[in-house]
């Protein structure tokens, strides 16, 4: 005791932190003419009257009463929006090629991750979110980035192959049918071509094997590799179109064409498998990809 | 001695002079003649020598007649009246010019919609069919930006989008008739100015280099208050909740469970009230801010400040912030409340008149 008090020497005396810390899920403004609410989880800036005005990944609400209660990075709800487009271009260039649209009907539809599988290698594209209101479409909001991936792949809707491994020179013939037409009277011939035919039509050749990989190390599936080899033949063969895809930046939309080879090379579990493949379409063009069965948007022009 | 050739001609308008070009290899050409038949009837409706050095010969407007088919052969001579053979006959049309136009675009218009749907009239009064076209978009400076590539002559739409709000295009349309008479619509000027949705949301793109794709996440929070009344909103910019029991709640996709700093500023607060409430909706624990004034020993007024009140294992846990003149009416207070763990730093600021 000191001077007949114990005034530390309650249950609660020594708590270190007396506050509930709860979570928050209800906030409420009255009784003042509010400008602006905002509310971060950053806690490491310094101290400032200015209240930010970029939105970012830290922020969780900001209010600015323009004329609407809206608090989120969108000035727009599920009721006025039908739609998200996800739309891809090369930057530097104009024409925008629809990949995704996403109905809106309920608020966690805004939140997605899609796979775009049809970009080139070492290409530099912008994607774009673009809310649709009444088939009207709003602001581009836009990312870039430039891809990057090592190797050859043969990819659809559903399945992607691979190999980065024994990759034969890639050197696709590019194909134009013309006719030569030696008239008698002439000196000089007549090259006839009649039409637009005008594509690629080449053969891969490959070692396809399964492998997974563990931070450094890479484990190659020997003994069924033939089982591996056997499913990817069948998904080659199976009548659908397929994008391929090499890492300098060529792609091309196709159909396998003719018969599959396979080689041995020095050892009979280092096989190179062979296949011919004809362009069929434009790998850069909605209307192409979606005729083939490689993406599920139709937009009209693109 | 050889014979003066003369190459496919494209149907011409007949109310316009025409210049009709040959080749010739031989000697000096002094004079050419022209002879122009109607094809049906074999009857000659032209024939004309003239006197020049030039391989070409001028068809005079209105001497021959629309929506008929004519042939024509040349022969030349040298300074010695002696003729060349006459050359290969060739068969050609007249036609009256066509017209290609936009015909839901006009020079100078506003387009109020992020694309346009450009619509294609084409007209020939002889029936001449269109074959196919390109659409062209050009920026302001007369770039080119997008081309639509050929367009078979049966569809007259074609969609461009992605136009950004208030831009100058141009747009222009060239193309060919089925015998080739070339068409253009010349450089069509309008302004892209729409009221459009707009969202400032987050759009990531990742390299996946195993699979050689992007993956394309959207980050969009879309957070909408409740008013129990009608918002008044000053300016465009502030709302006067003012009017006793008037309040805004933001209760739907909203969480905050970690460290926060929070904001808020405005004027007129109401003295001694609530103004920002925050609260756990399952247990009630609330965190509540208040505008209070300091009073002078004759209970005046004279200094304001603001005062946190939130629910503690002790009781009651309060934070003052320093305090401040009595603002005016136009003042914007400025409140900065900062939680780490369990420890609050409350602050308040005069950002003086709005």
């Amino acid at each position: 005791m000191f001077f007949g008090m114990s005034f530390i020497g309650s249950t609660n005396s020594n708590f270190a932190s007396p506050i509930y810390r709860d979570d928050v899920d209800y906030m409420e403004v009255k009784n003042g003419i509010i400008d602006d609410l905002y509310l971060t989880a950053n806690v490491t800036d310094a101290y400032t009257t200015e209240i930010p005005t970029i939105w970012d990944y830290d922020t969780i609400l900001h209010a600015k009463f323009e004329g609407d209660l809206f608090a989120g990075n969108a000035d727009f709800s599920m009721n006025t929006v039908s739609h998200l487009r996800v739309k891809r271009r090369k930057k530097g260039t104009y024409k925008w090629v629809t990949l995704f649209e996403i109905p809106i009907n309920k608020k966690e539809d805004f939140n997605f991750t899609k796979t775009d599988r049809y970009a080139r290698g070492k290409t530099e594209y912008e994607w774009a979110i673009v809310p649709v209101l009444n088939g009207t479409e709003g602001n581009y909001n836009i990312a870039s980035l430039t891809t990057s991936f090592e190797g050859i792949f043969i990819v659809d809707a559903n399945k992607i192959y691979h190999s980065k491994y024994n990759i034969g020179h890639i050197n696709p013939k590019r194909q134009k049918p013309s006719t030569v037409v030696v008239p008698i009277d002439r000196r000089y011939p007549f090259v006839i071509s009649n039409g637009e035919v005008n594509y690629y039509s080449g053969e891969i050749k490959a070692t396809f094997i399964e492998e997974s990989v563990d931070g450094e190390d890479t484990a190659f599936n020997f003994e069924r590799a033939w089982e591996y080899r056997d499913g990817f033949k069948d998904w080659l063969l199976n009548g659908s179109p397929k994008i391929i895809k090499y890492d300098d930046g060529r792609m091309w939309l196709v159909m396998v064409t003719g018969d599959i080879d396979e080689e041995t090379d020095g050892h009979w579990d280092n096989v190179k498998t062979t296949f011919g493949f004809t362009e069929i379409g434009d790998c850069e063009s909605n209307q192409d990809l979606y005729n083939n069965g490689l993406i599920d948007v139709y937009m009209d022009g693109e | 001695m050889s014979a003066p050739i003369i190459t496919t001609i494209i149907p011409f308008d007949a109310i316009l002079e025409y210049i009709l070009s040959f080749s010739y290899t031989g000697f000096q050409v002094r004079k050419n003649r022209i002879i122009i038949k109607n094809n049906a009837t074999n009857v000659t409706v032209f024939d004309e020598t003239i006197t020049s050095t030039l391989l070409k010969h001028t068809i005079p407007a209105n001497i021959l007649t629309n929506g008929t088919t004519y042939s024509v052969q040349i022969q030349v001579y040298d300074i010695d009246n002696n003729a060349s053979p006459f050359s290969n006959t060739i068969v050609f049309s007249c036609l009256s010019t066509p017209l290609l136009s936009f015909s839901n675009l006009n020079n100078g218009d506003t387009v109020k919609e992020s694309y346009i749907n450009a619509q294609i009239s084409y007209t020939q009064s002889e029936g001449e069919l269109l074959n196919n076209y390109q659409v062209i978009l050009y920026n302001y400076a007369k770039q080119e930006i997008y081309n639509s590539g050929t367009i078979s002559g049966t569809i007259l739409t074609t969609l461009i989008s992605g136009l950004e709000d208030n831009s100058q295009y141009y747009i222009r349309a060239i193309g060919e008739t089925v015998n080739h008479i070339p068409l253009d619509t010349g450089y069509v000027s309008f302004l892209c100015k729409y009221l459009k949705p707009s969202t400032f949301s987050f759009i990531e793109p990742k390299n996946n280099e195993k699979e050689a794709s992007m993956s394309i996440s959207s980050h969009i929070i879309s957070i909408e208050g409740v008013i129990n009344g009608t918002p008044i909103y000053i300016d465009n910019n502030m709302i006067d909740l003012t009017e006793n029991g008037l309040k805004v709640v933001f209760d739907e996709a909203f969480s905050l469970s970690e460290d926060f700093t929070l904001h808020i500023q405005g004027k007129n607060f109401t003295s001694y009230t609530d103004f920002l409430i925050l609260k756990n909706s399952q247990n009630n624990n609330i965190i509540t801010l208040s505008w209070m004034n300091y009073l002078d020993s004759t209970r005046t007024p004279y200094k304001s400040y603001a005062k946190l009140s939130a629910n503690g294992k002790l009781g009651l846990y309060t934070l003052f912030t320093e305090r401040i003149n009595i603002p005016s009416s136009t003042d914007i207070i400025h409140f900065w409340l900062r939680r780490v763990d369990n420890n609050y730093e409350f602050k308040i600021a005069n950002k003086g008149g709005a």
